[in-house]
């Protein structure tokens, strides 16, 4: 229990938060605790002028209520309360500390029980930066460290000022990019090209670079900005959703029929009237998603730092998140039907250590919620180069008998009749190619060496007709690559060939710089195989 | 669609063929009965009792617990055969089911880790389980049914050639 002398910290590279955090993070408790005590006092008091209330149904007075319904006792209950409150934020604020130390990052908490959290750097996968609405108010920022193995390992340093969020970020960053072994630049900007246009709309250099003028507040943002999408776009996009259709469709049917059967004196708004009540609730439950997709993708810009993308977004809570490319999996463009008109598509990755099951993390892995198909090949070419646009295209728009596009088997025809000649795959010498779906298109790119373990199935029905579906397995994210209904032959060759396509890749691969940790966690279990084999 | 005329390395196929596939202990598919058995004796006797207590009509579903239990049995043995694995140059096949078939390729070089598990029952038969770890947890390769000694051997070999053939994500 003793604490930490302020001479031994700064020795040791240890940081505190800012104390603002108090405010954020113990603000909401306090706030709850405070308006229910307010809401008491001012019945009390009520009761207390007009005392023929303040009686049970016996009509005797409740001692004991009586006493603690008197207003100085539950006032003095209450600052009791605010300063417990104020007592325990505060001393949990002083007991925690972190520091970037050389081969880790490292979170104490704790003031009875202690806790020690640290994420190796060679295992961290993403730093963001996220801004919630009330720490912007107060120019905080929270930086989370994405480790390999998954949420629980994460370490989260809430909040600190924004600066510092960002010096912080950038000294993980270095020190992660010095241990595996980057000689080059201090930081990921370091890293990006010269001659590449490093300013963004608004902003200025320097070391914390555009903040005036930097709407988002989120700066340094340097890089060169790929694809930036404007909030109407993204409104518009949210809206052409089935289940929108389907409510305006349902809102048309109940109000029609309504008027025709509610008896006229009811008026000409009785048909709403009865509609609305059945309406409500789908209405509730879809707005929500909508409205959560756009919250999630406001505001979004996609800059090129050289090693990583860098996503800015978030319509009130910004957020910034870091994507190395090499941590990049699989790729996949998606077109919903309802976007077809528009030409709009949704480009998305997944991405190692960035885990499906955490909804505060998977919407890290959209690189772009909705853009045209040139901005979406864009993206997707400048996160894998290796990528050629018009094979990319094929993939996207392609409707089957291209040549090198091995497609279902016709047998399948009967199972897909829609799609069966437009799914199917390509090969590259980089990668695979798989693309799905006629009306509601999504087209897929994993390269060889990204593949994981691969798959093929066949049901019942498969099996009558000589079909099988193959499955190439990547990290665990918004992608999953099948190729349905291929004939069992042509599963079974590109099973083989593939197998064959992978091994090459991944002997390729196994230069210390292309694979910087070994076994990417994903679990710490693994260390007893990849300990001692680390280049 | 392919020179596969030309292509000298042995084909893995759905069905299986002549590479040598090798299957698991057919003791598995006692372990399997048995678990089976012991979670019908719960309700068979419930259904029992209401029968001889509340209404004879309750002997149907008796019957139709058995008859499950019948289809469920014999799902079992079939599946149980039709498990078997491979170790190939790059990688381990593990191929299972009959009326869903599947073929499941992990490469070594992509093993994170590797399980050998066994529960008291399966310690009983002598037999384990081996489960495969890549960075997918989806993938699900596992092959129940093995010998221990088999089992350990396989985990020995499979981490050993994991360290040399280790890729990065």
């Amino acid at each position: 229990m003793t604490e930490p002398g302020s001479d031994e910290v700064a020795e040791q590279g240890w940081e505190q938060l800012s104390p603002l955090s108090l405010i954020l993070r113990g603000g909401v408790v306090l706030l709850a605790v405070v308006s229910w005590m307010g809401a008491q006092l001012v019945s009390r008091v009520g009761n207390f002028v007009s005392p023929g209330r303040w009686r049970d149904s016996s009509g005797q007075p409740d001692e004991v209520e009586g006493i603690l319904s008197h207003p100085w006792v539950s006032l003095g209950i209450l600052a009791l309360v605010i300063v417990a409150a104020i007592g325990a934020a505060w001393m949990s604020w002083r007991f925690t500390r972190f520091r970037v130390a050389e081969h880790q990052v490292e979170l104490r908490q704790g003031w009875i029980f202690r806790q020690q959290r640290q994420v190796p750097l060679d295992r961290v996968q993403a730093v963001e930066i996220s801004r919630p609405l009330v720490a912007q108010l107060l120019g905080l920022a929270k930086v989370v460290v994405q480790s390999a193995g998954g949420k629980d390992s994460n370490v989260t340093l809430a909040y600190l000022p924004l600066p510092r969020a960002h010096d912080v970020r950038d000294r993980i960053q270095r020190a992660a990019s010095r241990l595996e072994g980057y000689a080059a630049g201090p930081a990921d900007e370091g890293g990006a090209p010269t001659g590449v246009v490093r300013s963004a709309p608004g902003g200025t250099e320097g070391p914390y670079g555009s903040l005036p003028g930097d709407l988002l507040g989120l700066a340094p943002d340097t890089g060169r900005l790929v694809v930036q999408v404007p909030n109407l776009r993204l409104v518009l996009a949210s809206l052409c959703h089935p289940g929108v259709v389907f409510l305006v469709l349902a809102g048309l049917a109940w109000g029609i029929a309504a008027l025709t059967v509610i008896p006229d004196e009811w008026g000409p708004f009785g048909g709403i009237v009865v509609a609305l009540p059945g309406l409500v609730p789908m209405l509730f439950g879809l707005l929500s998603t909508r409205v959560r997709e756009v919250l999630k993708h406001g505001n979004f810009r996609l800059t090129d730092q050289g090693r990583s993308v860098r996503i800015l977004h978030g319509l009130t809570d910004h957020r910034t998140t870091t994507v190395p490319l090499r941590r990049v999996q699989a790729l996949e463009i998606v077109q919903p039907m309802m976007w077809r008109p528009m030409g709009w598509w949704r480009a998305r990755v997944n991405v190692a250590g960035i885990h499906g099951d955490d909804s505060e993390l998977t919407n890290e892995t959209v690189l772009l919620p909705v853009g045209t198909l040139d901005e979406a090949l864009t993206v997707l070419t400048l996160v894998d180069p290796a990528l050629s646009p018009d094979h990319l295209r094929t993939a996207a728009l392609g409707d089957g008998g291209e040549a090198n596009w091995v497609t279902a088997s016709p047998s399948a025809r009967l199972f897909d009749p829609l799609s069966w000649r437009r799914s199917g795959y390509t090969v590259s010498g980089h990668g695979v190619l798989v693309r799905r779906g006629r009306y509601s298109r999504r087209a897929a790119a994993v390269p060889h060496a990204r593949v994981q373990s691969m798959k093929v199935m066949q049901g019942p029905w498969d099996a009558r007709r000589d079909l099988a579906a193959v499955s190439l397995v990547s990290t665990p994210g918004p992608i999953g690559i099948v190729i349905p209904h291929l004939s069992l032959h042509d599963a079974e060759a590109f099973l083989d060939e593939e197998s064959q396509r992978t091994s090459a890749a991944r002997r390729s691969e196994g230069t210390p710089c292309a694979n910087p940790a070994p076994g990417d966690g994903l679990s710490s279990v693994d260390i007893a195989l990849t300990d001692g084999h680390r280049p | 669609m392919s020179d596969l005329d030309a292509d000298p390395a042995p084909r893995v196929t759905l069905r299986g063929g002549d590479l040598g596939w090798r299957s698991v202990s057919p003791a598995l598919v006692k372990v399997r009965l048995i678990t089976l058995a012991v979670s019908l004796v719960v309700p068979l006797v419930a259904t029992i009792v209401l029968a001889v207590l509340v209404t004879p009509w309750v002997w149907l579903g008796t019957l139709a617990l058995m008859v499950a239990a019948a289809i469920i049995a014999w799902v079992i043995v079939r599946q149980v055969s039709a498990i078997s694995w491979i170790e190939l140059e790059e990688e381990l096949v593990i191929r299972k089911g009959r009326l869903i078939r599947s073929l499941v390729s992990v490469p070594y070089g992509r093993l994170q880790f590797v399980d050998v598990q066994s529960g008291p029952l399966m310690r009983a038969f002598g037999l384990s389980t081996l489960q495969l770890h890549t960075a997918n947890p989806a993938t699900s390769a596992t092959i129940s049914g093995l010998e221990v000694p088999i089992a350990e051997d396989l985990r020995a070999r499979l981490s050993a050639r994991g360290e040399t053939q280790r890729a990065g994500l």
